[in-house]
């Protein structure tokens, strides 16, 4: 297998290192654990970018709007008053 | 380095970007998917999408698929949510506000996060001293 590879990080703030082993102790998990978790969700993040904005132009291809369709807020804003 | 704004979207700025993909919702949305703006919003929003997106559902002006779809490609984006963890804000909010609590929901995330409220809606807008209005 493989080695996976190591990052080495300098001047984390002590007060911020403090708050991750908070964080990585509430998931159960280590600090490297909670680290490498943290670093995969940001790539996650990045790799998605423009994905939602993608899948909502298509959807808006398809959208038939009659002339005298209700304005979203003003759809909301019934919901919002009737409750 | 300057650095990214912070914004609460309500849930009318949500339904914009799906209807209308070239609006100043859609703008937005594509900011907080590009990552120049980061974007919050409740988790109310997504019930509320859900029911103006049936709306149009009934209206025969979207399909049921794709409101579906929509409703998955906001809740798989990069938008931070927030949950019930806001509800005592938002209770005060609502008093101090004259609002009912779902508006106040909004105007809370964004005074706790010191962020901009962009929505669509007058009523809220001008309840709220940091707010953008979408037109």
């Amino acid at each position: 297998m493989t080695a996976m590879p190591a990052v080495h990080i300098r001047d984390v703030d002590e007060g911020v290192l403090a708050i991750l082993r908070e964080v990585a102790q509430e998931n159960n998990r280590s600090l490297n654990a909670e680290l490498v978790a943290t670093l995969e969700e940001r790539a996650a993040e990045h790799r998605q970018r423009g994905e939602m904005t993608r899948r909502l132009a298509e959807i808006a291809d398809r959208v038939r709007l009659p002339p005298d369709a209700p304005k979203p807020e003003d759809l909301i804003r019934a919901d919002r008053d009737s409750r | 380095m300057t650095a990214v704004r912070t914004v609460v979207l309500d849930a009318s700025v949500l339904v914009r970007s799906v209807i209308e993909p070239r609006g100043e919702g859609a703008g937005w949305i594509a900011a907080v998917d590009q990552g120049t703006v980061h974007g919050h919003t409740a988790t109310l929003a997504f019930t509320e999408v859900a029911n103006a997106l049936l709306g149009y559902v009934r209206a025969d002006a979207l399909s049921l698929a794709d409101a579906t779809g929509a409703l998955r490609a906001l809740a798989g984006g990069p938008l931070r949510l927030h949950g019930s963890g806001l509800a005592p804000a938002a209770l005060g909010a609502a008093f101090d506000l004259g609002l009912s609590v779902y508006d106040a929901t909004y105007a809370a995330l964004a005074e706790s996060l010191d962020a901009v409220l962009v929505t669509a809606d007058r009523r809220l807008a001008a309840a709220v001293g940091n707010a953008e209005l979408v037109s």
